[in-house]
């Protein structure tokens, strides 16, 4: 009986052409958009480059020239420099093409854009002209006080001030991908997990009894309500896991990062959808609204799951993670898209391992849950 | 009236959801706003820096103190999942770790292998902290080449890094011709597009797919009120719908602003009539092409989802590449962004209002082609019945 369920429910499951259509087409288009829209942004914005800067020259500064120069020489200069007037260095300011004027004199003064249409990275930039600009008055400053106060120390002071040095080293901080802008990938297939609600649910009004033809026909057949419930929704998701795998497939091909471990990705993909499947059987279960109403609901809480874990602005998880870290816990789009981070950014499985058991959890809850919200129904009339 | 009638009760009908999609759009736009890219002053530009201090000695602790002037602190545990997670996530830009043995070495002279870092690789705030405590280091062993003992050393050299240059900040003159819009009803206006596109596309095309379904057409095609007539009265029904849910929204952005709607911000009202009409070409499009309204929520989120990404409502317009920007041009939403950003302030270009008109003429004209198409597709439909 169990396999004759999940037979059929299998085959309902992928003959309903549109639906099939829908759910690998959207992760399709989606993700080719946001491969489109986000390819070279993290680079651009996050990954640093000489910084363009202009130096107008009001007065000779010798000094200034050569340290100019030394730092904006080289593979890893810290500015690419313009030399030019006033007027030139306004409108390259104007157009975005500098990011600040140095002008030289005795003093040096530093003119740089308004906050207006300016990014988190070009504040960053214009923070570095003005740190390098301080430090050069301030180590000029050193150097004339040790001139009045104690001349003899003057040569100790200047070796100190440019000698090499080497305070601080990078621990390096993982050996995956360490672009922010894959998280909108990791969201994207939660939401096409989640997505499979659509069919869990489809599989709750269809055996119940008062809400569809289907389920008032199944009520009334001598079969074990759990074990035809169960086989139905292993059908559904055997359908959505194949959606899943399509679409993982597509976005490994367009070349999207998950990682070198990927069989580990499309285990996440399939887990995911399982959990996606059992939150719509669960949705579908409660209440007596019509399949449409309960669409309805499973859509807006996969999209504000999904919101939540970062489909829409990518620091949202950390947002919450601040204010309410156990929401990341459960909710589960959230659970979904960090167990893709995990395979990416750490090399060991403890995490990855934990969000897999908290998925399989969460679907054992919401099919359970569904089955107690729609078992030992009686109809004295239907 | 009838037919009108029959519309304004499925309406009615859909309401509940509509009203829980407005709420939680309403919640999701305030949270958009408050979390979501904010315009950043470099006067402020602080990074969220954590201090891991091994060393604990006065000399490590003015250290920290010396980071904690420019920029803020927080607070991580010493474990390197933790800091990979902060780091991946935007939650720090940078994490110091002082290490053991910090103050000795100082007062001995050396300079080498007294702190360790994480940050993301080659990153701007990367860059940023580096040079601060480089110029930490220099000037701290300059003062103690200078003949100062460490302690004396360390309050020499928070004395002089505590300097800061006068910056002069051009504001382009016309730039501010923009400013009158304020930061919450631009935010507030761009992410309107998603929010448009799918409470429309869900209710719109809900009811027309329900009241085009073929056994209601057929009843009502042998019924007395002529052919016309209905289909005036469920545009009158598509019209009243799409005002009301306009309006809704116009009030909830006084509300959100705090103010009536007034200068350049009436630019965007208008922006957002033209694009609501539109969203309504797109959902009665929908309507006539989606199979069946299972599929409505699944077609409105690749809509939004898809439009709100390439068109720069998520991610600022100025970010994305100029491949994706000659794409977005061949879509409404982006005309509608740019609009929006040149009436705050906020595109490459100064304030213009015949430039924003002329964005605002290319939503209308998007949006008459949309019509225009819609009619075709019910034509082709009914000629082919």
């Amino acid at each position: 009986m169990f396999f004759h369920h999940f037979k059929y429910d299998f085959l309902t499951c992928i003959r309903n052409k549109g639906l099939i259509f829908w759910l690998i087409l959207f992760p399709a288009v989606l993700g080719t958009l946001f491969k489109v829209a986000f390819s070279g942004l993290y680079d651009s914005v996050a990954v640093f480059k000489a910084i363009p800067v202009a130096i107008v020259t009001v007065e000779e500064n010798a000094v200034f020239d050569e340290v100019i120069s030394a730092i904006s020489d080289g593979e890893e200069a810290l500015f690419s420099v313009t030399e030019t007037d006033e007027t030139t260095a306004l409108e390259l300011l104007e157009t975005k093409q500098i990011m600040g004027i140095i002008y030289v004199s005795e003093k040096l003064e530093l003119t740089v854009g308004s906050a207006e249409k300016m990014n988190s990275s070009s504040a960053i930039q214009q923070s570095i002209i003005k740190g390098f600009v301080e430090q050069y008055e301030i180590q000029k400053s050193i150097i004339m006080d040790t001139v009045t106060n104690s001349p003899e120390k003057l040569e100790s002071v200047i070796e100190a001030m440019s000698a090499d040095i080497a305070p601080n080293s990078s621990v390096p901080l993982t050996e995956g991908n360490t672009d922010s802008m894959l998280s909108y990938f990791y969201n994207l297939m939660a939401m096409v997990a989640l997505f499979g609600s659509v069919t869990g649910l489809h599989i709750a009004t269809c055996s119940q009894g008062n809400l569809s033809a289907l389920g008032a026909r199944k009520c009334c057949s001598p079969v074990n309500k759990l074990v035809a419930t169960i086989a139905s929704l292993c059908g559904s998701t055997l359908a959505q896991s194949i959606c899943t795998i399509i679409s993982t497939t597509y976005l490994v091909i367009l070349g999207i990062d998950f990682g070198t471990r990927l069989p580990l990705v499309y285990l996440a993909g399939i887990v995911g959808s399982i959990m996606g499947v059992s939150l719509g059987f669960f949705i579908g279960s409660f209440g007596t609204a019509n399949e449409d109403v309960k669409n309805g609901v499973s859509m807006t809480i996969s999209l504000v799951c999904c919101f939540f874990s970062g489909l829409m602005v990518s620091n949202m998880k950390a947002v919450v993670a601040m204010y309410a870290p156990w929401f990341n816990e459960i909710n589960p789009a959230a659970v979904i898209s960090d167990a893709f981070y995990c395979l990416n950014i750490y090399s060991d499985y403890e995490r990855f391992t934990e969000k897999i058991i908290t998925m399989l959890v969460m679907a054992v809850i919401f099919t359970l849950g569904g089955f107690v919200l729609t078992r030992r129904k009686r109809y004295a009339s239907l | 009236m009838q037919v009108f009638k029959t519309f304004m009760k499925i309406a009615k009908k859909k309401l509940p959801i509509v009203l829980m999609y407005a709420w939680i759009f309403i919640v999701l736009l305030i949270m958009f706003t408050a979390y979501g890219p904010q315009d950043v002053s470099f006067e402020d530009k602080s990074l969220g820096v954590s201090v891991i201090d091994e060393d604990n000695t006065d000399a490590s602790r003015a250290v920290r103190e010396f980071i904690s002037k420019s920029h803020k602190l927080i607070e991580l545990e010493n474990d390197k999942d933790v800091i990979i997670d902060a780091l991946y996530y935007t939650r720090a830009d940078y994490v110091l770790v002082i290490k053991e043995g910090y103050s000795e070495k100082i007062s001995d002279g050396q300079t080498d292998g007294l702190f360790e870092n994480y940050k993301l690789p080659d990153s701007y705030s990367g860059v940023y902290l580096e040079n601060d405590i480089d110029l930490y280091i220099r000037t701290l062993t300059s003062y103690i080449a200078a003949g100062n003992d460490a302690e004396t050393a360390a309050a020499l050299t928070a004395e002089a890094l505590a300097y800061e240059i006068d910056v002069t900040i051009e504001t382009f003159a016309d730039e501010t011709d923009g400013g009158a819009m304020s930061q919450g009803a631009y935010y507030y206006f761009r992410y309107l597009v998603y929010i448009l596109l799918s409470v429309f596309i869900t209710m719109l095309s809900g009811i027309l797919i329900t009241i085009l379904r073929k056994e209601v057409r057929d009843r009502s095609n042998c019924s007395g009120t002529p052919s016309f007539s209905q289909t005036m009265q469920i545009i009158a029904g598509c019209i009243v719908l799409v005002l009301i849910l306009w309006a809704v929204f116009m009030i909830i952005a006084m509300i959100y602003n705090g103010s009536v709607l007034s200068g350049n911000e009436l630019f965007a009202v208008l922006n957002s009539f033209v694009f609501t009409l539109v969203a309504a070409g797109i959902a009665i499009l929908v309507a006539a092409l989606a199979p069946n309204n299972n599929l409505v929520n699944l077609i409105s989120n690749i809509v939004s989802l898809g439009m709100s990404f390439l068109c720069g409502v998520f991610v600022d317009q100025n970010l994305l590449g100029g491949t994706v920007l000659r794409i977005a041009k061949f879509l409404p939403a982006y005309w509608y962004v740019r609009a929006n950003d040149i009436i705050a302030g906020k595109s490459e270009i100064a304030f213009d209002s015949g430039e924003v008109m002329s964005c605002i003429g290319i939503q209308a004209i998007f949006a008459v082609a949309l019509f225009a198409v819609v009619i075709l597709v019910f034509r082709t439909k009914q000629t082919s019945k």
